[in-house]
């Protein structure tokens, strides 16, 4: 297991509770995408893996070593970590020195260096901004350079928080198959999101987090079909949690909730899955 | 380490603002009114502390206070210490620097003086939130953009140091280490960029957000929250500690002309 998270719990200095008990495991190579309501706890959850936050009690383990026991530094070389804020991670002239301060700091050579800070511009579509300053690029452009000065660093665990906000589509389309392409390489991405289109489109793994517990934790296909208020895929119940108020209510994606209107019991959540079921169930409408 | 009130956790929190104005301001003006180091000494004791203890913000009253203070103590001490002109009764020689009790008591009471004044306006910070000091001083009819400023410049503080936190903590998750001397200036200059471009942005989008909600118009401004609480008994105090504030400085101005 590249991560191992254990009775996770955190709470604020100001001892309001952020996470309660949080226990998963991640496989190498594996795509997870947390999500769950604004305050469920995601993106502290988030800041864990890197060393930002320490747990109040409970470990969270990276490659079999305590976060707890690591400076933000170390923890560096196995996990990358993307910030919500890109304005707070870009302080270089220019976008290639910017992706470059990673792999410089953690001791590539200038050929490592050069060939990383290559690899990571085209894949997130800025190799002609390489010369630009940061500041002078938009929003979704700016994600993408923090996007990329962590991808450069070559980490084989990669957290992303919220990486849709601010993107265009084709922005979306690029982060999609870049998702892809990391997967290929066998390295394992956990993604907090609101975007559920994204997350049923490109991860394989959803995990539920509901006022700073695991609500749920299944196949991206099992939570499609499962109801809302549904509870966790393996069956136990988390009474605190089902005794703290209504479960978390999550959007489906439009065309799950559609092909749920039309009373389909199969899982759709693509366009592709979408015609297919309408094919099957209609034969008079045309194929491609 | 936030420097704010985030809550109302103590009757001196749910004081009206600008009781606890009134309440710096004299307090640091009193401070100021006889050079004798006892002076500063009993206010930061007897009155300050007292109070801060009941606020319930002991912790990091002291904390806070140890780190605005330490680096001007220590100066004052260096240099007064060392440097004090005139001074005859020399307690130990370092080379060239003569280290003189007039110095040391010269700076004594300096830094607590300076202490006073420091600590007068750490009660206010960590007992009243700035939002109903705003809206306190706006219900008293001063203008929207001194109010304003004034409420900038208690917030500047811990929002650039928060800013600064969030760009070091994601300059360290790039692999940078920040141990030693060397680490620490290594880290300036990742850390300068950011956090002055990001001020300079926030200046300007916080400015023309205020503007296209009508911040610049004559009219004055509705107060959105309500009467904030306000007592007889805080109307008094109000007057006496101004009342305290004019005797210091009267006691002050004939110390000078005796």
């Amino acid at each position: 297991m590249i991560l191992s998270i254990d009775s996770l719990t955190y709470a604020y200095a100001n001892g309001t509770p952020a996470l309660n008990g949080v226990t998963f495991q991640v496989a190498a190579g594996e795509r997870v995408a947390v999500v769950g309501s604004n305050g469920a706890g995601k993106s502290t959850l988030a800041r864990h893996l890197v060393g930002i936050e320490r747990p109040t009690s409970g470990t969270v383990e990276v490659e079999g070593r305590r976060t707890d026991e690591l400076s933000i530094a170390e923890l560096a070389r196995s996990v990358g970590f993307v910030f919500q804020n890109p304005h707070d991670q870009l302080h270089a002239r220019t976008v290639a020195k910017a992706v470059e301060f990673g792999p410089r700091n953690l001791g590539f050579t200038a050929e490592q260096r050069a060939r990383a800070c290559e690899w990571a511009l085209r894949v997130t579509g800025l190799t002609h901004h390489a010369q630009d300053h940061p500041h002078h690029l938009s929003f979704g452009q700016r994600k993408r350079v923090a996007l990329a000065s962590v991808l450069a660093m070559d980490t084989p665990l990669v957290v992303l928080d919220e990486p849709t906000t601010g993107q265009d589509h084709r922005s979306l389309a690029l982060l999609g198959s870049l998702l892809g392409e990391l997967a290929e390489e066998g390295r394992t991405v956990i993604a907090v999101t609101h975007d559920m289109e994204f997350c049923v489109q490109h991860f394989e793994r959803v995990i539920v987090l509901e006022r700073g517990r695991v609500r749920w934790d299944g196949t991206v296909e099992q939570w499609l079909a499962a109801d809302a208020t549904a509870l966790p895929a393996d069956g136990s119940r988390d009474d605190a949690a089902e005794r703290s108020g209504p479960p978390t209510d999550l959007e489906r994606p439009q065309l799950t909730r559609l092909a749920r209107e039309l009373g389909w019991s199969a899982p759709v959540a693509t366009v592709d899955a979408f015609l297919s079921e309408l094919r099957e169930r209609t034969p008079s409408v045309p194929a491609n | 380490m936030s420097i704010l009130a985030v809550s109302d956790t103590s009757p001196i929190h749910r004081l009206n603002p600008v009781t606890k104005l009134v309440f710096a301001f004299s307090v640091t003006v009193c401070g100021f009114a006889h050079t004798s180091a006892l002076w500063p000494l009993a206010l930061l004791l007897l009155v300050l502390l007292p109070a801060i203890v009941y606020a319930g913000a002991l912790r990091r009253f002291t904390q806070l206070l140890a780190l605005f203070s330490a680096p001007v103590v220590v100066a004052l001490f260096l240099v007064q210490g060392f440097f004090y002109p005139g001074a005859e009764r020399v307690i130990a020689a370092l080379g060239p620097a003569r280290l003189s009790y007039e110095g040391l008591i010269f700076a004594a009471q300096t830094a607590l003086h300076i202490m006073v004044l420091v600590a007068s306006f750490l009660f206010l910070l960590l007992t009243t939130s700035p939002s109903r000091l705003m809206s306190a001083m706006t219900q008293r009819g001063m203008s929207p953009k001194i109010v304003y400023v004034i409420s900038a410049a208690l917030q500047i503080g811990p929002a650039f140091a928060a800013r600064a936190q969030r760009i070091l903590q994601a300059q360290q998750a790039h692999g940078l280490v920040i141990r030693g001397l060397r680490g620490r200036v290594r880290a300036l200059v990742p850390l300068a960029g950011p956090l002055i471009l990001g001020a300079f942005t926030e200046i300007g989008d916080r400015a023309a957000a205020m503007e296209t909600r009508a911040f610049g118009v004559t009219r004055r401004p509705t107060s959105l929250s309500g009467p904030l609480p306000d007592s007889t008994g805080q109307r008094v105090a109000r007057a006496v500690m101004i009342l305290c504030a004019a005797a210091a400085v009267a006691v002050n101005v004939w110390g000078v002309i005796r």
